[in-house]
């Protein structure tokens, strides 16, 4: 029996007036000097100081320091400040208030106090072990929906040696609180919206569609048995990923066409629940490519994502099709699942999917188009090389006919 | 919205479960520990079995072996003293739901500093506290899922009386589920209590009241895993898999229903348990069967995913329903009905030994609860609830009789594949 699964105990706070708790939760977390994270933009807008005061309604809590971070900041540099930052001023707690990028990067810096490591670089081999860990509460406040960092155990570093992106996945990674705030969602423009549903969708595909790493076919097993393998996904996160996929559609549409604080905090409790449900999965290789892309292009992550889509979706067609059949119910509804015949739910599936990410792209994402050369093509191949989860796929990887897709 | 995610629990799940919560019980901080089990748990031999897995990572410094089937006030302030003069900071429970409400029960009092429990009588759980006392557990067994939920019962045997909490100061921290650990039971208790999960996931998705993402995804999860394996792990009860998905899914289940503050369902079935000491789940489901075609749903409750999951379910034909209310009623009943070809659960409260006499009592002690918050819940519609259920089979029989005899063509087939299904099921045991 081959069947493991895990989920994060990330506890996500969504009430009215959630950045009012925070004051609380730290107590209960046994903090007392905080290092606060956040952007220039979050700092304009009064948000920083906001949490500030927040936090410094209980006596016992003080704002040990606070960095402005730079989602386009060299990562590693930042984090050897940060760790400066954190050690000068005797934090003992870290909260952070971004995009995905600096949620990721408060993480990195988690995982160094924790165990005690300066080089970041050190995590990217997964044999690194602790001698002892410090235990460092860690709070979340996403301001932007669809990464999913706020409640997941992975971090994404751009290695500049290397010049690609690269994956830390640990439990002590998983935040202990993410707090949604619906107003400071609510920031967010239109396109970037737009993004961040793309980014949910393709989270939520992924985590249909990935299998235990131990499972990929290599040279061997193709040899005996072909290119594919089953698909066994872990039932919790099957559970999660198909209510994301439920409703996702209308509720895109809803928001994008008339946006409100609620409408927009619902997609981001889906984006956070599924962050959390997805955890033990990996990344799948939709992430993955659109890493790659972005990697390569100097691109958002997010801008990478519909070609992305597009090219998984032709890869694994086949490797894929009765999760595919299956995606159209949630997707589509159970009415346009039972009008379709079985043999052709994948294709109605991956049809109504490229129409949808068309739409999109169309209506919002028109000036961020690009296209890949031979040689970016060749780069964005290699990349996925460096990943181990972009093999975390049923189909072996078969760089040439990728590489014609893209 | 409340802070319902203080709930949240963390799982791990699947082969070599207990190796690999070794480094979650050690993040949770666990230094010493206190270990409960039920008596079953230790003869049969799963309590070795565990301790094998730790492999002597987890310091366990104190068990308490011989729980029984009740969690007492005794057992608890029992285990409360050998907490404290053990100094221990956390607790591991394996074993059945006494042992996980007796741990609950500790850990509550330990939050509170009050040693005796009938203390609660005068007092009412504190809400805040800063201590902290980690749980973790592994259950054995199919239960009502109460290792996911925050209610607790203890009976105090003396005085004839029990202690109800219902604080997120009993939340488990930690569950694991390892196939190892899963019993075997017979065929009709893995029906009961599988189509009692199956109930509370459908209850907790159907329920107007707020719900929490977690639960709904939960629930969810619990439909899909109990309409996939529930038969298959009936008719095969010896093969791991199938009895470990269906205990993940009962969890599962508890976990989204539990979430709620309690229904009317709960409410009844806790009351004909205490009077006639007769299984919860059997109530549970009996009463979930009739409730759920006498209640008025306004269908603003998140139906999609439901009827999405039904409508992939085997047993359903999709076809064009009157609305979604029509279809979840049908497809539930028609789901229970056909398990019963496969296993006779009880279906009516006087197999249990409920008397009609009795049941205007029963339903005058819950109705004072219920009466403010959903103007539905009237005294007539309890006491029609519970007519219904005392003999739900014998009124419908002529009716059932003449669906099943329609049915029968078509799960002839099925019969033969199932019976050949048990055949190689008993070959691999």
């Amino acid at each position: 029996m081959n069947y493991n699964e895990f989920s994060n105990g990330t506890k996500i706070i969504d009430s009215q007036n959630s950045i009012d708790e925070l004051s609380t939760i730290l107590v209960g977390l046994n903090a007392s000097r905080i290092l606060l994270i956040g952007n220039t933009r979050l700092n304009d807008l009064g948000y920083i100081d906001k949490i500030r005061k927040s936090i410094e309604k209980q006596s016992r809590l003080k704002v040990g320091a606070v960095y402005l971070g730079n989602d386009l900041a060299d990562g590693e540099d930042m984090l050897k400040d940060l760790y400066f930052v954190y050690m000068s001023n005797n934090c003992d707690c870290i909260t952070v208030c971004g995009s995905g990028k600096l949620i990721d990067y408060a993480k990195a810096l988690k995982i160094m106090i924790a165990a005690q490591i300066k080089d970041v670089k050190k995590f990217f081999t997964p044999s690194i072990t602790a001698r002892e860990i410090i235990y460092t509460p860690f709070i979340a406040i996403p301001s932007e929906f669809g990464s999913g960092s706020e409640t997941n155990s992975t971090s994404i570093i751009f290695d500049k040696e290397k010049n690609v992106s690269r994956n830390i996945c640990d439990g002590l990674l998983s935040p202990d609180y993410c707090l949604i705030d619906a107003e400071l969602i609510a920031d967010m423009d239109d396109k970037r919206r737009a993004y961040g549903v793309l980014e949910i969708f393709a989270r939520a595909v992924d985590g249909l569609t990935v299998t235990d790493a131990m499972n990929t076919p290599t040279d061997a097993f193709s040899k005996r048995y072909g290119d594919y393998i089953e698909l066994h996904t872990s039932a919790i996160c099957e559970g999660f990923c198909q209510v994301a996929l439920t409703g996702l559609k209308k509720g895109a549409v809803d928001m994008l066409e008339n946006p409100s604080a609620v409408k927009t905090k619902n997609m981001e409790e889906k984006s956070a629940y599924l962050s959390k449900g997805t955890d033990s999965s990996g990344l799948g290789l939709i992430q993955c490519l659109a890493q790659a892309i972005s990697d390569i292009k100097k691109v958002e992550y997010y801008v990478a994502l519909p070609k992305a889509i597009k090219a998984v979706f032709a890869y694994n067609e086949q490797a894929c099709k009765a999760t595919y059949s299956r995606c159209l119910l949630f997707f589509s509804g159970w009415q346009v699942y039972s009008e379709c015949k079985q043999e052709e739910r994948s294709k109605a599936f991956i049809d109504s999917v490229i129409e949808f990410v068309d739409s999109l792209e169309e209506k919002y994402f028109g000036e961020d188009k690009f296209e890949l050369n031979d040689e970016d093509k060749q780069a964005v191949i290699n990349a996925m090389a460096y990943n181990v989860n972009a093999l975390n796929n049923p189909r072996k990887f078969n760089a040439a006919l990728f590489k014609t897709l893209l | 919205m409340e802070y319902n995610f203080e709930r949240d629990i963390k799982f791990v799940v699947g082969d070599k479960a207990l190796r690999r919560s070794v480094k979650e019980i050690n993040n949770l901080g666990c230094r010493r520990i206190l270990l409960i089990c039920d008596e079953m748990s230790d003869r049969v031999g799963q309590l070795k079995d565990m301790l094998r897995q730790f492999n002597k990572e987890v310091n366990i410094v104190e068990k308490i072996k011989r729980i029984g089937d009740i969690a007492t006030v005794e057992e608890c302030e029992k285990t409360l003293r050998a907490y404290k003069a053990s100094e221990c900071d956390s607790i591991i429970v394996l074993g059945k739901k006494s042992a996980v409400a007796i741990a609950k029960a500790v850990k509550i009092m330990l939050k509170d500093g009050i040693s005796i429990i009938s203390n609660y009588r005068k007092f009412t759980v504190n809400n805040i506290s800063s201590v902290r006392v980690p749980l973790v557990v592994v259950p054995t067994n199919l239960s009502s899922g109460v290792e996911a939920s925050n209610f607790v019962r203890i009976y105090d045997v003396e005085q004839n009386d029990i202690f109800e909490f219902n604080t997120t100061f009993a939340q488990t921290n930690l569950i694991v589920i390892d196939p190892l650990m899963t019993d075997t039971m017979p065929p009709k208790s893995i029906a009961t209590s599988g189509l009692h999960a199956l109930a509370m996931a459908v209850m907790s998705l159907t329920s107007e009241k707020d719900s929490d993402p977690m639960g709904e995804v939960y629930a969810v999860t619990a439909i899909r895993l109990l309409t996939d394996n529930l038969k298959k792990c009936i008719l095969q009860n010896k093969i791991k898999s199938f009895r470990f998905r269906v205990l993940l899914a009962s969890i599962l289940a508890g976990y989204a229903y539990w979430q709620t503050p309690k229904d009317i369902i709960s409410e009844l079935s806790d009351r004909i348990s205490d009077r006639y000491r007769a299984n919860y789940g059997n109530i549970f489901l009996i009463l979930f069967l009739n409730y759920i075609g006498m209640h008025k749903w306004h269908a603003d409750f998140d139906s999609d995913n439901l009827i999405n999951l039904l409508g992939d379910n085997g047993y359903i034909v999709l076809k064009d329903m009157g609305s979604k209310r029509d279809f979840i009623v049908d497809s539930v009943n028609n789901y229970y009905k056909r398990l019963k070809n496969y296993v006779a659960y009880v279906d009516n409260l006087s197999d249990l030994g409920v008397k009609r006499e009795d049941l205007v009592d029963i339903a005058s002690s819950v109705i004072s609860m219920h009466t403010d918050e959903n103007e539905e819940y009237t005294f007539s519609f309890i006491m029609e609830l519970l007519d219904k259920s005392l003999l739900s089979s014998d009124g419908e029989n002529s009716e059932e009789k003449s669906d099943e005899q329609s049915d029968a063509v078509e799960e002839n087939a099925s019969d033969k594949e199932d019976n050949k299904l048990q055949e190689e099921g008993e070959k691999q045991a």
